[in-house]
């Protein structure tokens, strides 16, 4: 089933359910990719305070995640959902799991950032950490806006492109690795820069997770551990 | 029974009629059954069934297998034809004078609209259970031994008692009644009752079963029995289950129809229907978006 439609059930009420679990799992991606964009903010401008307003933010994702579970809960015992309902719940509640890691990852990016300002720690290496936050958050951006539209073949593509952040990722971390050997009196601040480092490219993972849930939802096919190439030959080449 | 023509719609990739109608509620174009309708080790062989009640088409051109041991849930709202499809399978149709069956349908291979086919024999190999319990009034042992004394499948009194039990066994109600088989069927409880109509039923050793709505008149503690009886019974008969309960069908059967203003829309696995259907309209159905 490659249309999908929330509405048109016999059930109006049913219908709305199910938006509304949509919609407000659309509105937690929105605050986790805000919490992302608030924090490479933090990072680029050295500022403590943008990293304790994401932390005073923290709970907000947490409690959406809860809310949303129980609604998704309600919705199994209430309706008994089948085929792209059923999809959509077990797609959402799988989501809510990734969107509220990427949460976390950006707390403790922020806490992260704040002991390296307390140590009053600059490096180039800011700047190239930015550059892979940038991609990480259009991949997010891109993954959400696919989840908004229910276009599996746009999450084929942004899951492919999680391959180049994985790369970017790898060679960043191994120029962070051969600073600490070059000089072991910044081997914590460097380590530090290295695990915020790992905590985008686990976004990226997230997003790439979201894009399968997606597929999952639209295609009814799990792809999870499954080459994107040969994904994306078996169903639209 | 002609093996030619079966083979040719087999080789020609069950074509079944491509159609197209109106219908307010839903413009969806109709296609050609999807899924897979054929399946190995076929009980029941049935092709181009098209039946009419007088100059009205119920069912146009249902080809289908039910494969040996299977349990295979006929699903579809109200008048889609799954019940005049399954009262074909023992040719119920046959009380009814306006009603014309075309196609052939093939149990074990033979022709059960042969002239030479007795419907009585047909139905002892094609048991039925239908929605309401309908015990005769006549005691609990009487019910069971009704089939087989007609049908002579005992010798004595003594082998006559061992089949009563052991069907009662089989349809999981002996327990409850073993001190009262003497006491009249229709004093049993709703749940009860159907369990002795099913214990009636496989008394008289039928290769499938047919159950129109099973458990649609009874409560949930008697149909999570009807159920739990349906996975037992499995084992030794065929069953074909006509269902308006879609959770019903999803948790007994193994193989879904889904039917549609008299046309087999999708049949699939189970597991497959009610995940990741490949039809509109079964789609439409299962998800409540129409019926």
């Amino acid at each position: 089933m490659e249309h999908i439609e929330l509405e048109k059930h016999t059930s109006s009420e049913y219908n709305t359910e199910l938006e509304d679990i949509k919609n407000h799992l659309l509105k937690m991606g929105g605050k986790a990719e805000n919490q992302l964009r608030m924090i490479l903010n933090a990072m680029s401008e050295n500022s403590v305070e943008l990293a304790d307003e994401l932390l005073s933010q923290a709970d907000d994702i947490d409690k959406m995640e809860i809310d949303l579970d129980q609604e998704c809960t309600r919705i199994i015992a209430r309706r008994q959902p089948a085929a792209s309902d059923l999809r959509l719940i077990v797609a959402v509640l799988k989501s809510i799991t990734d969107i509220e890691r990427i949460g976390d990852e950006t707390e403790k990016m922020a806490r992260l950032l704040k002991k390296l300002i307390a140590r009053d720690f600059r490096s180039k290496y800011f700047e190239e950490i930015d550059h892979l936050g940038q991609e990480v958050l259009a991949n997010l951006s891109s993954a959400l806006n696919a989840l908004a539209r229910l276009d599996a073949e746009q999450a084929i593509k942004i899951a492919q492109r999680d391959q180049v952040i994985d790369a970017h990722f790898d060679e960043l971390n191994g120029h962070l690795i051969k600073h600490m050997i070059k000089d072991p009196s910044k081997v914590k601040p460097y380590l530090k820069l290295s695990h915020s480092a790992q905590a985008l490219e686990r976004i990226g993972d997230h997003a790439k997770n979201i894009c399968e849930n997606v597929i999952y939802l639209v295609i009814g096919k799990d792809v999870r551990h499954t080459d994107m190439d040969e994904v994306k030959s078996q169903l639209f080449d | 029974m002609n093996e030619a023509v079966i083979n040719n719609i087999e080789e020609s990739n069950m074509k079944v009629s491509s159609f197209s109608e109106d219908e307010d509620s839903l413009n969806i174009e109709y296609t050609d059954t999807v899924g897979q309708p054929l399946c190995d080790a076929a009980k029941f062989k049935t092709r181009n069934v098209n039946v009419y009640y007088a100059d009205n088409q119920a069912i146009h051109d249902v080809s289908l297998d039910i494969g040996a041991n299977e349990v295979i849930a006929l699903i579809g709202p109200s008048g889609c034809g799954k019940s005049t499809y399954l009262r074909t399978l023992n040719r119920m149709n046959d009380t009814i004078d306006i009603c014309r069956v075309e196609g052939q349908i093939l149990l074990d291979d033979q022709n059960i609209y042969d002239k030479k086919q007795d419907p009585v024999l047909l139905r002892a190999r094609v048991g039925m259970v239908f929605q309401k319990p309908n015990p005769f009034p006549k005691s609990i042992y009487d019910n069971v031994a009704y089939g087989p004394r007609i049908h002579g499948l005992t010798r004595n009194k003594a082998e006559l008692d061992d089949l009563v039990e052991e069907s009662l066994i089989k349809a999981g109600l002996f327990k409850e009644v073993k001190d009262r088989l003497h006491s009249p069927g229709t004093g049993l409880s709703g749940g009860q009752q159907q369990r002795l109509c099913i214990a009636r039923t496989i008394a008289v050793q039928p290769e499938v079963i047919l159950m129109d709505e099973p458990a649609s008149a009874l409560d949930p503690i008697a149909t999570a029995k009807i159920e739990e009886l349906i996975n037992d019974l499995k084992e030794n008969f065929t069953i074909v289950i006509v269902t308006h309960s879609m959770q019903q069908a999803a948790r007994v059967s193994q193989r879904t129809a889904y039917f549609h203003m008299g046309r087999l829309i999708e049949v699939g696995e189970t597991d497959q229907i009610f995940t990741n259907p490949s039809h509109d309209l079964t789609e439409k159905y299962i998800t409540g978006r129409f019926g």
